[in-house]
C-alpha cells in the first residue's frame, strides 16, 4: 500500500534522518552527576558545552562520543544563570556546525538530539514554536532570544542541541531554566557566555548587594508629595550582615526606587541593574525611608558562588 | 514545496487509514486499533486490546464484522485475529523490516485514540532496538494495536504504549516472527 506520490515526504524523511546523523557526530553524553544524565554539544576541537545543572564533579567527567569512544573532561567555567557549563578535553572532537539565527524564525523545522549513556543517539522533531526577544532567567541570566521548540525534549536531551533541517546548531536544549517547559539557549547567547567564561577565568562576575526584597505598590499620596513617577518599588526584607548594602547603611524597610539609572519596581529589576555593574564599582541607590527620599552610595560587591 | 508536502501527508494518512481497523472487545467494552495484515482478513493488534473472545473488527468504511482470536502473546503484547466475514475491497498493509529504521525518519501513527476513528499523529523515529521502536509521536488510549508507518506508508511497528510522552511500538520484525510462529492450523483457519 505504498503511497504512489510520496516523493516530497520520502525526501523529507531521508533529509531529516541525514540531518540527525550529521548532527549526532557532535553530540556527546556527559557523565558529571550521579543522578542527572545530560548531553553535550561539541563546541570546538577541545571544548564541549553542556547544562550547568547536570554538573556535580568538576573534574573526572566522562564524555561518551559515538562509536563507543570515551574521553575525559574537566570544567573550564560555569554560568548557572544561563545554565551553561564549558568543558575541556584533550581528545580531538568534531565541532558542530552552527546556524545563522538571522534567517531563523517561528515555524522552521527543528530537531532535538541527545545521546544516552549506552552511546546511542535519539532525536525528536518539531517546529520552532516561539522565537521572541530577549528575556532574563530567574537566576538573572540574559538570554538574547526566547526560543521554545514544540518537540518533545527528554530530560537526557538537556545539554544537547536543537538543530535546523540541515543539522546546524540553533541552540542548547535545557530543562534547567523553567520548571514547566524545556527551552533552548540560542547559539548567540552560548557564544557570548563561552567567550566570557574563557576570558573571565571560568566565572562570570555579577554584581551583588546582599539584600532580599519584595515588590510593594507606592501609595498615591506618597507619589504626589515625593514627585515619584513609578507606581511600585522593592521593599528591603533582609540585609546580609557585612554585605555591600549593609556597609552602605541600607536598612530593613527601605523601599528601593532606583539603582543607578535603572528604575526598580520589583526585585527582578535589581538583578537586571546588577547584571550590568561590575563588582567594585560605585552606584547610587535611590530609596524611600520613613516616607522621605534618600540617596545612598553603595560599593557593588561580587556575588558569592554559593549564592546561586 | 510546502503544498507538495501537505498533499503527500494527506495521501500518506489516507493510505495508512485504509489498512487501519478498530478492534472492540465486546465483553469488556474496551476498544483499540488494529492493522489489516492480509487479504484473508488477518488483523494484527496488541494482546492488551483483546482480553476476551467476543471480538469485533470495525473497517474504515464503517462495516463491522465478528472476529476470531487465533494467536496471542502477552509477553510481546501482540495478538492476531481473523475476520469471520470476507473483507472484499479492504486495503492491506505492506510491512517494512523495522531493523532498517534509523533515528530521524518520519513516521505516522493512525488509530482510534479516545474513540476518534482514523486519527493521525506524526513524528520522528527516536530510537529502535529489538524490543521497541520508539517515536516522538503523541499517542492516546485507543491507539493501541494500530499502525506506526514510515513515510511511504509501510508498517514498521504496532503502537503499544506511551512512556514519558514517547510512543513505544512493537517492531514489525517481531510481528513477522510472531505470525510465523503461529501453529499452521491457526494460520490457515
Amino acid at each position: 500500500m505504498n503511497v504512489s506520490n510520496a516523493n516530497a515526504l520520502v525526501a523529507l524523511s531521508a533529509e531529516l534522518a541525514r540531518a540527525v546523523a550529521t548532527a549526532a557526530t557532535s553530540v556527546v553524553y556527559v557523565d558529571a552527576h550521579p543522578r542527572r544524565d545530560a548531553s553535550g554539544i561539541v563546541w570546538d576541537e577541545r571544548h564541549v558545552v553542556t547544562v550547568d545543572h547536570a554538573i556535580e564533579r568538576e573534574d573526572d567527567i566522562e564524555l561518551l562520543l559515538g562509536n563507543g569512544v570515551t574521553a575525559r573532561a574537566s570544567v573550564v567555567g560555569r554560568d548557572p544563570s544561563t545554565d551553561l557549563a564549558l568543558l575541556h578535553t584533550d581528545a580531538t572532537l568534531q565541532a558542530a556546525p552552527r546556524a545563522d539565527l538571522a534567517t531563523f524564525g517561528v515555524g522552521h523545522l527543528v530537531l532535538a538530539i541527545g545521546r544516552d549513556e549506552d552511546g546511542s543517539f535519539a532525536a525528536s522533531f518539531g517546529i520552532a514554536g516561539s522565537f521572541d526577544g530577549p528575556w532574563r532567567t530567574r537566576r538573572g541570566g540574559n538570554i538574547d532570544r526566547f526560543l521554545r521548540p514544540d518537540c518533545s525534549i527528554a530530560s537526557t536531551f538537556s545539554g544537547g542541541p536543537l538543530v535546523d533541517a540541515t543539522g546546524r546548531v540553533v541552540g542548547m536544549n535545557t530543562w534547567g531554566l523553567s520548571r514547566r517547559m524545556a527551552l533552548t539557549v540560542p547559539v548567540t547567547t552560548i557564544e557570548r557566555v563561552v567567550a566570557q567564561l574563557i576570558s573571565g577565568g571560568g566565572r562570570i562576575a555579577r554584581g551583588y548587594l546582599g539584600i532580599a526584597m519584595q515588590a510593594v505598590a507606592l501609595p498615591d499620596s506618597l507619589r504626589v508629595t515625593g514627585g515619584i513617577a513609578q507606581r511600585a518599588g522593592a521593599i528591603v526584607v533582609g540585609v546580609a550582615a557585612g554585605g555591600p548594602a549593609d556597609r552602605a547603611g541600607v536598612q530593613l524597610g527601605d523601599v528601593l526606587l532606583a539603582l543607578g539609572e535603572v528604575v526598580i519596581e520589583d526585585s527582578d529589576d535589581v538583578q537586571v541593574a546588577l547584571a550590568n555593574v561590575a563588582p567594585g564599582a560605585q552606584a547610587t541607590l535611590r530609596l524611600l525611608r520613613g516616607g522621605a527620599l534618600q540617596q545612598i552610595t553603595v560599593t557593588i560587591g561580587e556575588r558569592p558562588r554559593d549564592d546561586e | 514545496m510546502t503544498s507538495e508536502l501537505g498533499a503527500s501527508f494527506e495521501a500518506l494518512v489516507r493510505t495508512v487509514r485504509a489498512a487501519t481497523v478498530a478492534v472492540y472487545d465486546e465483553r469488556n467494552g474496551g476498544s483499540g486499533s488494529g492493522v489489516l495484515w492480509d487479504a484473508r482478513g488477518l488483523v494484527v493488534t496488541n494482546a492488551h486490546v483483546v482480553r476476551s473472545r467476543r471480538l469485533t473488527v470495525g473497517l474504515p468504511d464503517g462495516r463491522r464484522t465478528p472476529a476470531r482470536l487465533i494467536g496471542r502473546d502477552p509477553e510481546r503484547d501482540l495478538a492476531v485475529l481473523v475476520a469471520e466475514t470476507a473483507l472484499g475491497g479492504a486495503a492491506v498493509a505492506t510491512m517494512r523490516d523495522s531493523a532498517t529504521l534509523v533515528p530521524g525518519e518520519l513516521v505516522l501513527a493512525v488509530g482510534n485514540p479516545h474513540g476518534v476513528p482514523g486519527a493521525a499523529a506524526s513524528g520522528l523515529i527516536h530510537r529502535c532496538n529489538a524490543r521497541w521502536v520508539v517515536a516522538d509521536v503523541r499517542l492516546a488510549p485507543g491507539n493501541s494495536g494500530g499502525p506506526l508507518a514510515d513515510a511511504r506508508g509501510a508498517i514498521v511497528g504496532i503502537n503499544s504504549m506511551i512512556a514519558r510522552g514517547l510512543a513505544l511500538a512493537v517492531p514489525s520484525a517481531a510481528v513477522r516472527d510472531f505470525l510465523q510462529a503461529l501453529p499452521a492450523g491457526a494460520r490457515a483457519a
